[in-house]
């Protein structure tokens, strides 16, 4: 094994099962699909899709917070899945999580103080003696003052609970760090801001990320790799700047192109809008019911005859990984 | 301007409160004209939806507007309650954010849309059913026929966005007011909302308030826009100009937020976006403001034209030659 590579994930597959009604037959979806891909050392990865994906399933999977039905989690050589009682504590010490909503996620009844030093508390790492002085530190890291330690949550902004968030993530010295959407409940100006402040950390503490996210302008700017997920499955996944530059998957295309772009500022030039998604299905099928074949192929503007019916595997080409029955071919 | 349709003039927007109301929109003015996209850009708390429920006539309870809202040169306070009520749904229309809520969950879509229908075109039953079958044609909703059945939850959200627009789109009204109506839906189903949002505009020449947080939504969409922070414009102007020579430091700022690329360096906006009952003295977004100088907490300054159509609430940059 490659000693960069911090988490390995192999074969990943996650099936909840689902009634629709009371007398109906269970019925499974395949959240998440056989899903292989390596996160490195002080690097960022992420996964980018839209609601439906299974990237959130991912990231709980990752976490043990739920459990697959197959595949291997190895972190640093460790199979996750196999820990349990004191090792799998030190696991969750070492791979932390920011969730999405910052307003869900802090106990409102906990003074931030209380919030912060919890971890500590759980998994006894200091002695109670510096609690505070670790909260305090922590605090400043993220740019808040100490005296929001004897605050509670709703004293403060979106932004500053996110802030709150990151340093309750911290709190345990983790060396990956899980963000699902930390971005998307936040009002743009306060985005940029929490967004400087990870990559901030992520270079003081050479923290790796798993970064979750529907915002692609946002993963462009963060992420060193990128996995772009449809449906349960990776579609394609390579090189960030890569992949902005040339994507090849006409999912990852698509996704790109329908990003709406600000006309005349300098950086951004308009790209060419060359397939319109017209006379193709419009919305995502449910996980529920995955077309056969490509589980792209009802929206794909490029589909042709293999499509409807082989499912493309996930193949290397161009330097990165692609599943398309077109990319196959060439 | 001639054809102006809807005409935002000094409107104040209140929240009764004990110890004195608090004001959340301060004096905002605009023209919307016939056939025109309008944006109106602003991050939470702003006060742009506000506006647009003052518009439609339904503010909350505990909420009162002061100033002049005109539509077609008519002022919308003069009317009588069913007159108004003759015109929200009818000749002003609104999409909201929440597909999900805005529906109601125990009517089929048909029956939601038919219902429009009926209460301001006075058709029966059976037509107005007919006529929601063609409405979830026009905004693409497959086999129409059978969908009009359906109950909201069986449907997408994407489809859902589309049965709103149906619903907005029924009487034919001559100003759409969209607030947010892409927000909940993922970016590939955004494009084509709004590809047939533009469709329908086009076809109709209808206007539309486009209110959004998304500054390239507006730009690729809305052929005027405002920035509103604070309940106030802090910039206005067409499209293309506002967004190649951005001159209030909010704009600038909100710009300078946006990732464009791993190159460019992301320059944030400090602080956060205030509440209404504690906004700075002087400019609203002085203590954000990198450029700030004492004068600027002074006064606030007003909203001033520095060049044909562009309007800027700054005093540091208020020339057309910085």
């Amino acid at each position: 094994m490659n000693a960069m590579n911090l988490m390995e994930v192999r074969g990943l597959k996650k099936y909840f099962q689902m009634r629709s009604g009371f007398l109906s037959k269970p019925h499974q979806v395949r959240a998440v699909d056989g899903v292989d891909f390596t996160i490195e050392q002080n690097k960022v990865f992420a996964i980018v899709g839209e609601s439906g994906s299974g990237k959130s399933t991912v990231a709980r999977l990752l976490l043990r917070l739920i459990e697959p039905q197959e595949g291997d989690v190895l972190f640093k050589g460790t199979n996750v899945l196999a820990l349990s009682g004191d090792k799998l504590k030190a696991y969750r010490r070492s791979v932390q999580i920011i969730f999405q909503d910052p307003f869900a996620s802090l106990n409102p009844r906990m003074k931030i103080y209380g919030a912060l030093s919890e971890p500590l508390k759980i998994h006894k790492t200091v002695p109670k003696s510096q609690f505070r002085e670790r909260v305090r530190t922590m605090l400043e890291r993220v740019g808040l003052d100490s005296d929001v330690m004897e605050r509670y949550p709703h004293e403060f902004s979106g932004g500053q609970r996110q802030r709150i968030c990151i340093a309750r993530a911290l709190m345990l010295g983790p060396e990956l760090v899980v963000a699902d959407e930390p971005l998307s409940s936040l009002d743009v100006s306060i985005q940029a801001q929490i967004l400087n402040l990870l990559i901030r950390i992520k270079e003081d503490i050479g923290l790796s990320f798993l970064f979750i996210s529907h915002d692609l302008s946002v993963v462009q700017y963060f992420s060193d790799k990128i996995a772009v997920m449809y449906l349960g499955k990776i579609v394609e996944m390579g090189e960030t700047a890569e992949l902005f530059d040339n994507p090849m998957h006409p999912y990852t295309q698509m996704l790109i192109e329908s990003v709406p772009k600000i006309i005349g500022a300098k950086t951004t030039p308009k790209p060419q809008k060359s397939h319109q998604p017209e006379d193709t299905a419009a919305d995502t099928p449910s996980p529920i019911e995955i077309p056969e074949g490509c589980p792209f192929h009802p929206r794909c503007p490029k589909r042709f005859s293999p499509c409807t019916t082989t499912v493309p595997e996930l193949k290397p080409s161009n330097g990165r990984l692609i599943s398309c029955h077109l990319t196959a071919e060439i | 301007m001639t054809d102006t349709l809807l005409s935002v003039d000094n409107v104040s927007i209140y929240f009764k409160r004990q110890g004195g109301d608090l004001k959340v929109v301060n004096s905002i003015a605009f023209d919307v004209a016939k056939g025109e996209i309008f944006g109106v850009v602003g991050e939470s708390g702003c006060g742009k939806s506000i506006t647009a429920a003052a518009v439609m006539g339904i503010l909350p309870q505990n909420a009162y507007y002061k100033g002049d809202i005109y539509f077609k040169g008519q002022r919308l306070s003069d009317l009588t309650v069913d007159q108004q009520r003759g015109l929200r749904g009818n000749k002003i229309a609104m999409i909201f954010q929440e597909p999900m809520t805005s529906l109601n969950p125990v009517l089929t879509v048909g029956y939601q849309i038919a219902e429009v229908l009926m209460v301001h075109k006075g058709l029966s039953k059976t037509h107005a059913i007919a006529r929601a079958v063609e409405l979830l044609g026009d905004v693409k909703i497959p086999s129409p026929a059978l969908r009009v059945k359906d109950y909201p939850h069986q449907m997408s959200g994407g489809m859902r966005q589309r049965v709103m627009i149906a619903m907005a789109i029924a009487c034919n009204p001559a100003l759409v007011l969209a607030d947010e109506p892409t927000t909940a839906l993922d970016v590939t189903i955004q494009a084509q909302v709004l590809k047939l949002l533009r469709g329908i505009q086009e076809r109709y020449n209808m206007s539309v308030v486009l209110i959004t947080h998304d500054l390239g939504l507006v730009s690729e969409n809305a052929g005027r826009v405002a920035i509103m922070y604070a309940g106030r414009i802090m910039e206005s102007a067409d499209t293309a100009t506002l967004f190649k020579r951005p001159v209030h430091p909010y704009t600038i700022g909100l710009l300078n937020s946006i990732p464009k690329g791993r190159h460019t360096p992301l320059v944030p906006i400090p602080g956060f976006v205030p509440k209404p009952d504690n906004l700075p003295e002087g400019c609203k977004f002085s203590d954000r403001c990198g450029f700030a100088e004492k004068r600027c907490k002074e006064a606030e300054p007003m909203l001033l034209e520095i060049e044909k159509g562009h309007f800027n609430r700054c005093i540091l940059t208020g020339k057309a030659d910085t």
